[in-house]
């Protein structure tokens, strides 16, 4: 383990452990040449949201966060492109993570549940995946106020 | 939207080189085949629809007390509801 130096899109330059990188071997969708990410969270240890801060390009973020915060029973089947993607064996530790889209209007945010960056962490792999599950592509995470 | 009702193995032809076969159906699933030339992109609509909304998460930013914020009056309207 050493510790690297990264630049990223909303913390300029940040220290990060080496082990701390994860390997994305197919990206995700549309950014598909970006392969190693690693995870921040500058709220605080795991608190979300977390940002996922692309190791090479410092342009390239991702606001994100735990699926189960809004969505107790979230569950999806891992794929078998999935799998293979995450080099995935029996027992390997699996985390889910859900991408934000944040309009103007902050209090519009959504999740991406349909299409989640799934985690390895027992090999530090991710692969973005797009469930089986009918879960919603955008999922609204501040409850509209009554008034 | 254009709705048209078919069976198994009947289809539909859009324009002059693409054609949609239904090949089976299931309780909750149908499952289609689709003939078109090879400069025509075809993908699953929720992988278009995450590539464009990955598009647009990427230029979302938003500053962590903002959000740290948001985060705690959704706690609190949260309990508000709980007691």
């Amino acid at each position: 383990m050493s510790l690297i130096k990264i630049k990223t899109r909303d913390f300029s330059e940040v220290e990060i452990s080496d082990d701390m990188i994860m390997k994305f071997p197919e990206g995700v969708f549309a950014f598909e040449e970006y392969k190693e990410f690693v995870l921040l969270s500058p709220l605080g240890e795991d608190k979300f949201p977390m940002w996922l801060q692309s190791v090479n390009e410092e342009a390239l973020c991702f606001i994100v966060f735990d699926p189960k915060e809004f969505c107790p029973d979230y569950a999806v089947t891992l794929t078998d492109e999935a799998k293979t993607a995450l080099g995935y064996s029996q027992g390997d530790v699996i985390e889910y993570l859900a991408i934000t889209v944040i309009p103007d209007e902050y209090r519009n945010a959504t999740i991406n549940l349909k299409s989640p960056v799934v985690i390895n962490n027992s090999q530090k792999t991710a692969v973005q995946m797009i469930a089986q599950e009918a879960y919603p592509i955008r999922f609204p995470i501040f409850t509209k106020e009554e008034n | 939207m254009l709705v048209v009702s078919r069976k198994t193995e009947e289809g539909i032809i859009i324009g002059d080189s693409i054609k949609i076969t239904v090949i089976e159906i299931g309780r909750d699933k149908v499952k289609i085949g689709i003939e078109a030339p090879q400069d025509v992109k075809i993908v699953r609509n929720e992988l278009y629809d995450t590539e464009k909304l990955n598009i647009q998460a990427s230029f979302n930013k938003m500053p962590a007390d903002i959000m740290e914020k948001l985060m705690s009056d959704k706690e609190n309207s949260r309990n508000v509801k709980e007691q």
